[in-house]
Formats: structure tokens, sequence, C-alpha cells
């Protein structure tokens, strides 16, 4: 069965801002895929036109080839959302709400006790109206896993949560992930490293740079050098003219384009001031975030 | 099926909120309180049954009215808050969400209007014996006129993002401003105002009396002439019914395009 997830050139404008410009993707593997960017980047307006709380300027949202504008109904038969800063209906209990949830969708009485344990949700009985954000939040998502949807999206699911309360959301994901697809906004790089398994990074609107997370991560530490000195080294302010930065008192980050003209050159000024090892900074997402976005 | 969801989960969702919980008992409670005075020989008994039941509807349309306004009055505008987040994003129709909201604070609604009816007729039989040979059509224009004010007050709710807005603009709107604009307009223009919901509502206690009254009447003070229009009963009818229709379609043309940016 098809399951796929894809923009063709989303732009999205309020008023004089654009808020996406141009945006392109195709999801078809199940799998976590990451959505990273900096507030105000395009990555809760995507979010929005995938489950049809916005309409796009121009440009189309796909879930399983049907156009989420023309056929919300249809398209979003399979897709469990959590977007912006959700709640469950506070007039109804815990128990009530998964259960309602299961019910609209036509899926099967979800089993409880198991979402309890699995998400560590409080008291079946008590108000929605009762609970505290994180509380809220786990009810939410349990309501998610009952709907069984075959995609997932989550905006920013661990905003507002406790390390505990994010380690469950992190666990789920993971779980989640092996038979469906996920697709998580994130500014976390931390969560995105550890549950994501391919990265689209939006800035100002526009896809800039996309990958697994290996090689994303691999790209952008093979331009710095990790290069360790027997002690600490002295005068490499006149020595180099690339950027560096010390790490600590003998190891020292030096970037560069990635070429192995530079690399060698920069070794070549190094090893006279006693290097002791040297290799591929691993620098890993944080600095592909920190070149990529700024 | 998930209307008949949607339908139950709406109907449940008014039936717990404390507005309705408040209102039930509150209009019971003062629908009976003139019968009881009457009872208690506080204030003097109505001659008949038809001025008993004439006093009884001109509380009744207020009633109606305020049930409707705050009952309604967040139909649509709480998916614009963050209970919006879920509804909106299910694969169900905006208009089969927003029909079983019309039909749930409809039914929330008529709750309250069959306790009133049923209080007022309870009285009615026990001091007079009987009650207006009227009674099944004064309950019936009644329910359509309860019906196209939550339509009305629904209307109201698609253009706000605040509940408590919506229900203070409907209740402004139908117990303020079309009362002065319907004596403006009949009293002193002598036009009659058949484009207000509160003009045709009328009929209801018009049909409580023992004879219909005129369509018009129209009295000199001075050299002044005073105007006095009273709906037909189809007239009524047509009205009520209008406004249903067009505050429903003015409604769901706002909530199906709305989006929650």
């Amino acid at each position: 069965m098809l399951v796929e997830l894809s923009a063709e050139n989303l732009t999205k404008r309020f008023g004089e801002t654009l808020a996406l410009d141009g945006v392109s993707f195709k999801i078809d593997g199940k799998g976590c895929y990451g959505y990273l960017g900096p507030n105000g980047a395009g990555k809760t307006t995507t979010m929005k036109i995938f489950t049809n709380l916005l309409r796009p300027t121009s440009g189309h949202a796909f879930i399983n080839g049907v156009d989420v504008r023309r056929e919300p109904v249809r398209a979003l038969r399979g897709v469990g959302s959590l977007v912006e800063d959700p709640e469950p209906y506070g007039y109804l209990s815990v128990r009530e709400f998964i259960e309602f949830a299961a019910r609209i969708r036509g899926a099967p009485k979800p089993d409880l006790d198991a979402l309890k344990a699995r998400l560590d949700l409080p008291d079946l009985q008590r108000r929605c109206s009762n609970l505290s954000k994180g509380q809220r939040r786990r009810v939410y998502l349990a309501a998610l896993v009952a709907q069984s949807p075959e995609i997932l999206i989550l905006d920013e699911p661990s905003s507002g949560l406790d390390p505990k309360e994010a380690q469950i959301l992190r666990d789920l994901i993971r779980e989640l992930k092996k038979d469906r697809i996920v697709l998580l906004s994130s500014h976390l790089l931390y969560e995105v490293s550890i549950v994501c398994d391919y990265l689209y990074f939006i800035y100002r609107g526009k896809i800039v740079e996309e990958g697994s997370v290996e090689d994303v991560s691999k790209k952008f530490a093979s331009k710095a050098l990790k290069v360790e000195f027997y002690s600490r080294p002295e005068k490499l302010d006149g020595l180099l003219t690339h950027q560096f930065e010390f790490e600590g008192e003998r190891h020292v980050v030096v970037y560069y384009d990635g070429s192995d003209a530079q690399r060698r050159e920069i070794l070549d000024k190094l090893y006279p001031l006693g290097v002791r090892s040297f290799g591929d900074a691993e620098l890993g997402l944080e600095e592909a975030y920190r070149q990529v976005i700024g | 099926m998930v209307f008949r969801v949607l339908y139950s989960e709406n109907l449940k969702f008014y039936t717990r909120t404390r507005r309705f919980q408040v209102i039930l008992p509150l209009f019971a409670l003062l629908s009976a309180l003139e019968p009881l005075l009457v009872l208690a020989g506080v204030v003097p008994k109505p001659p008949d049954v038809y001025a008993f039941t004439q006093g009884a509807l001109a509380q009744f349309s207020e009633y109606v009215l305020l049930a409707c306004a705050v009952l309604a009055g967040d139909a649509i505008s709480r998916d614009f808050s963050r209970e919006g987040y879920f509804t909106l994003t299910q694969p169900v129709r905006r208009s089969e969400i927003m029909l079983a909201r019309f039909l749930s604070a409809f039914t929330a609604a008529l709750i309250v209007l069959l306790v009133i009816v049923g209080i007022g007729v309870g009285f009615s039989e026990y001091m007079y014996s009987g009650v207006v040979p009227n009674i099944i059509q004064i309950t019936l224009v009644g329910l359509l006129y309860a019906a196209s004010l939550t339509a009305f007050v629904m209307m109201f709710s698609s253009l706000s993002k605040s509940a408590a807005l919506s229900i203070v603009t409907a209740i402004l709107v139908l117990i303020i401003a079309m009362p002065i604009v319907q004596s403006v307009v009949e009293f002193l223009s002598g036009v009659e105002p058949w484009f207000l919901i509160t003009y045709a509502s009328e009929v209801i206690s018009n049909l409580a009396q023992q004879s219909y009254p005129p369509h018009l009447v129209t009295e000199r003070f001075g050299s002044r002439t005073i105007y006095l229009y009273s709906p037909g009963t189809l007239e009524g009818v047509a009205i009520i019914f209008g406004y249903l229709v067009v505050s429903g379609l003015v409604a769901w043309a706002v909530y199906s395009r709305k989006e929650l940016k």
C-alpha cells in the first residue's frame, strides 16, 4: 500500500510575509523524517498545510497521492497529527477522549491499560481539563496511537515536556517509525539526531539542505579538522588564515572548505608545532545546523 | 457513523457545560415563579388560560433566546482554540462537524425549552384545568424559533475566535439592537419589520390569544400615527425559517474556508 507524503512547490503568504517559498520534498518510505529549522522558518506552516489547517497560496501537499486541499477527508484518512499546542477535549475524561479519537476513525477499541503503561498516562477517569500540560500531551499522543495512523505529523512534540516525558515521547517515536512515516518538526538537535533517519533543513521558507542524519553530519564534519597537539600550540593566529577555535588546551578545530588542497595546507602549517593526531571533527548536526542556518 | 459519534460527543459537551447546568434549573425556577406567586396569593390570578399563557410566553421567548445564545455561542469558535487542532485535523467534513454542533446545541436548547413548556403546561392544567387550544402549534413554532436562533448565533460564532465575544454579540443583537430597530421601523416609519426574527417570534404569543390579532393596527397620538404590526402565522414561520437557512449558509461558508493561522 502506498504510504507517501509530498510537497510540490508549496508557497504560503500571510499578507506581505512569505512563510513558505516553493518547498518541495517527497517522503515515500517508512521512518522518521526531521524537519529542522529555527522559529519562524516555516515548519509549522508546512505542517498546517499538510493537516488542512491552512491552504497553500500555491503549490500542493499530497498525502498518499491525494491533494490535501482538494480532498482533505480522503487525504487525512491515514494521518494523525500533533500541530502547535493541541489539547484533548477538556470536558472528557482521559478514557473518553482516547476512545472518542478511535471511534471517530472507525479504529478498534483501544487497549487503554496498555496505552496507560506505555505512555505513563494519568488516571483514566480524570477530566482532561484537570491535567498538567505534560499529561495532556501524553493523553493526546495516546489518542493518536489509538487511531493507528500510517502517517504521523508531529510539530515540535516535545515542546514544554519535562525530561522524563520527552524520553517517553522519543521512545514512542522510535517505536512508531518502524512501520509508518513520522514527519517531525523540531529545533532540538539532540532529539532529531536520535530519532530521525533523514533531515530537511528549512530556513526562511525554503529547504536549504537535506540528507540522512549520517550524511548531513559527515558532510559538515568533513569541513572541519580536529588537530591534537602534544602541548598547547602558540602563535596560531599568525600562522593560520582559516577560522579556528580551541577545544580545551591541546585540541584545535580548524574550519576550511573541505578541499584536499586546503586540508594539506593546514596540516603542513601545523605539523611543525607538534601534532599528535588529527582527523575530521565530529561536529555532527550541531555544526551542520550552524553552517546551514546560521 | 462519524456523524453519530460527533453528535453524541457534542451533546455530551453541551450538557456538561456549566452554562447548561446553570440555565436549566434557573429558567425552570423562573418559569415556575409567577404561577407559584399566583398560587400563594401574592399576585392576582390571570382571568383565563389565554392571559396566563400569554404572560408565560412573554418570558418563554426571552429564555429561548438566551438559552440558544449561551449554548450555541461557541459552537464554531471553539474550533479556533487548541481543541480545534484535534477536531479539524480529523478526516471529517466540516459540514458534518457543523451539522453535529448545530443539532447538539439545538438539542441542549430543546431540553431547556421542553422543561419550560412542561412547567407552563403543568401549571395551566392545575390552575385552569386545560391549556390553550394552539399549544401544539405554539410548541412547534417555538422549536423552529429555537433552531433558527441556534443557527443565527452559530453564524456569529463562525465570525469570531472568542466564544464569549460571539455570545455577547448575539445577545446584544437579539435583545437590544433588533428591538430598537423594530421600534423605529415599525412604530415611527410604518414599515413592517419583516426582516427581524424578533418580530417574527411574536407569532408564538399571538397564537396564544383567543383571537389572532390583525396584521396592522394604527393609532393616532396627536399629530403622529403609530403603526403596530403583527406577523401572520405563515409569514412569521417563513421569516424564522429564512433566518435558519440564511444563517446556516453564512456560518457554513465562513467555517468551511476558515484557516487556523
